[in-house]
């Protein structure tokens, strides 16, 4: 291979860290989300106060969210085209209504659930004013909760679309990207109502030590597929055209190197794993705590390693 | 070469000039009268007269018949020499900012000492058929011309970059000073008035060809008939409309062992 590029412009990185930052709170907003609904719908009336926790975090996250898209643009001003134009081979523009939609429809949810143990507070008023204090509470969040969970799948699902729909970069260019992310979501999204809980419930965790544990198995479970699909991906990139590889080769052994190997899947997924299944640490909720954060730390690492990693690869 | 293909024009300009002169061409006679009729009144508007290559496609259109022009360039590599003079007509003719680039060559260096050859590769947007940019565009900014060329609505574009990210070819970049997408616009506004773009003009090889490829007179549609021509990334399929005489041989290295990377090594930004 005797062919060295003697002379090249430089070309810009299209997407940078505020669309890292973009998937990472989509991705814990639809992780919450989908804990909430799931124990209420399962009824496990046990994590019932862990449900409320990740309630009010899916709309609180999702809600922040979009600001790192609009803070990313080159002409923040005119965000509201997306919602005016559209083309329905953009992911980007069909995943603005959802990013429209999906918030709304979890603030609901989220209202529904606390309704009545808010009367007289201004938030209980201001839903009065709307109209929101008629109907059955109960059914409202059931079906908000329902519904939210296709908008949830859809609004980080799209994400993943962005990224898989692009040819053009071998890293993106797959169809397991859109599960992915959802796995990764769902991954980060338990770990921080772990997280949460342990910082600001306390005593609830402390006298529910059990059920916490538990909760970091499923934890443990979540990360196992996460890391399997990852293995899929890099396995087949590995197999692949001499660009995949050439694109693989920046996590494995370039400059992505440290954050993949080291931060996501030692730090962010092996490490964790040892903790929430080891029958004595996994019970300690410092080490719980310790475990959640290097899990998010790891999808955040994730995040970042697909979107900056999936660039370095030159095109021409 | 197949004459009842659909007739074009290159300008609007020349189109109205030629629907006064022209009839319909029905048949291989009549096209060619037509193409004589055409000629003579072109020469006339000495637009496109004074520049050798860019002559118009010269047919008036069946009355119901749309008018096509499909723009297209071809590069001849083996007389590229990599003087980057293209790059400094483009930079000149649309004030390009510093740091990014309309039109630029790569160079590579080839085989081992003794037998090394500097070989250069002459890039701009591929205008392609298929582009995968204005597939991902959220506000409809990019978009398919007409004639061909793939264009941004600078006032529409909200800078979201994902068309930079989809393209195969790294085209486009975000300018510096207007803060939204931009790339070579195959020169239109210079079509427009008959010229070739500026990179063409200015190409002191001859290298570049530019013109109406569904013009069957003309000089890339001849080109790209007759010669081994190549795309980039074609594998890619977004049908480039820039093409290469000459490519597989600069994507080729010099033992022939195989290719070497076009797409280069980690760390070519």
């Amino acid at each position: 291979m005797n062919a060295q590029v003697i002379y090249n412009v430089p070309h810009q990185i299209a997407f940078g860290w505020a669309i890292a930052m973009y998937f990472f709170f989509t991705g814990l907003s639809a992780g919450s989300f989908f804990i909430s609904v799931l124990v209420r719908l399962m009824g496990l009336t046990a994590y019932k106060r862990l449900g409320r926790i990740a309630a009010i975090l899916a709309p609180v996250l999702l809600i922040i969210a979009p600001f790192f898209l609009i803070a990313d643009l080159e002409q923040p001003a005119r965000f509201y085209r997306v919602l005016i134009y559209q083309n329905p081979t953009s992911p980007i523009s069909y995943g603005s209504y959802l990013l429209t939609l999906y918030p709304i429809s979890a603030v609901l949810y989220a209202y529904f659930l606390f309704r009545d143990e808010i009367k007289g507070s201004w938030v209980y008023k201001l839903g009065g004013a709307l109209g929101l204090n008629k109907a059955d509470a109960d059914k409202l969040t059931y079906f908000f909760g329902v519904l939210g969970i296709p908008l949830a799948v859809a609004v980080h699902g799209y994400t993943g679309f962005i990224v898989g729909i692009v040819r053009s970069r071998e890293l993106w260019n797959s169809a397991l990207m859109p599960v992915l992310f959802l796995v990764s979501a769902m991954v980060s999204g338990i770990a921080l109502v772990i997280l949460w809980s342990i910082l600001f419930d306390r005593q609830h965790v402390a006298e529910n030590r059990d059920l916490h544990a538990g909760l970091g198995k499923v934890l443990g479970g979540v990360i196992l597929v996460d890391l399997f699909m990852v293995l899929c991906d890099v396995l087949v990139l590995l197999a692949g055209k001499a660009e995949a590889r050439a694109a693989v080769q920046v996590l494995l052994s370039g400059s992505f190197a440290p954050y993949f190997l080291g931060v996501e899947i030692l730090a962010g997924g092996i490490l964790p794993l040892f903790v929430l299944f080891n029958r004595r640490l996994g019970k300690q909720i410092g080490w719980q705590a310790i475990a959640s954060l290097l899990v998010l730390v790891g999808v955040l690492a994730m995040r970042f390693v697909l979107v900056l990693g999936g660039q370095q690869t030159p095109l021409s | 070469m197949d004459h009842n293909a659909k007739p074009s024009t290159l300008s609007d300009q020349s189109t109205d000039l030629i629907r006064q002169v022209t009839e319909s061409p029905t048949t291989r006679a009549g096209l060619l009268k037509a193409v004589g009729l055409a000629a003579v009144g072109l020469a006339g508007a000495a637009v496109a007269g004074k520049l050798g290559q860019a002559v118009p496609a010269l047919a008036e259109t069946p009355a119901n018949a749309k008018t096509t022009v499909r723009l297209a360039m071809v590069i001849d590599l083996r007389r590229c020499i990599g003087c980057s003079s293209c790059s400094v007509a483009c930079k000149q003719e649309f004030e390009v900012p510093e740091g990014v680039f309309r039109s630029w060559v790569k160079i590579v260096e080839k085989g081992s000492y003794p037998n090394v050859r500097k070989v250069a590769l002459p890039r701009l947007c591929n205008h392609c058929d298929s582009p995968a940019c204005v597939a991902v565009c959220p506000v409809q900014a990019s978009y398919k011309a007409d004639n061909g060329a793939v264009l941004i609505h600078y006032d529409k574009c909200i800078g979201c970059k994902y068309c930079m990210a989809a393209c195969p070819f790294d085209a486009r970049f975000i300018n510096p000073e207007t803060h939204t997408a931009d790339k070579c616009t195959f020169c239109v506004h210079r079509v427009a008035k008959g010229e070739n773009p500026a990179c063409v003009t200015t190409c002191l090889a001859h290298a570049r060809t530019f013109g109406d490829l569904n013009d069957p007179n003309s000089e890339v549609a001849k080109l790209v008939g007759t010669q081994p021509v190549q795309v980039l990334k074609k594998a890619m399929g977004t049908e480039p409309q820039v093409y290469y005489i000459g490519l597989d041989e600069f994507l080729e290295s010099e033992n022939g062992k195989g290719g070497f990377g076009f797409f280069g090594k980690e760390g070519g930004k």
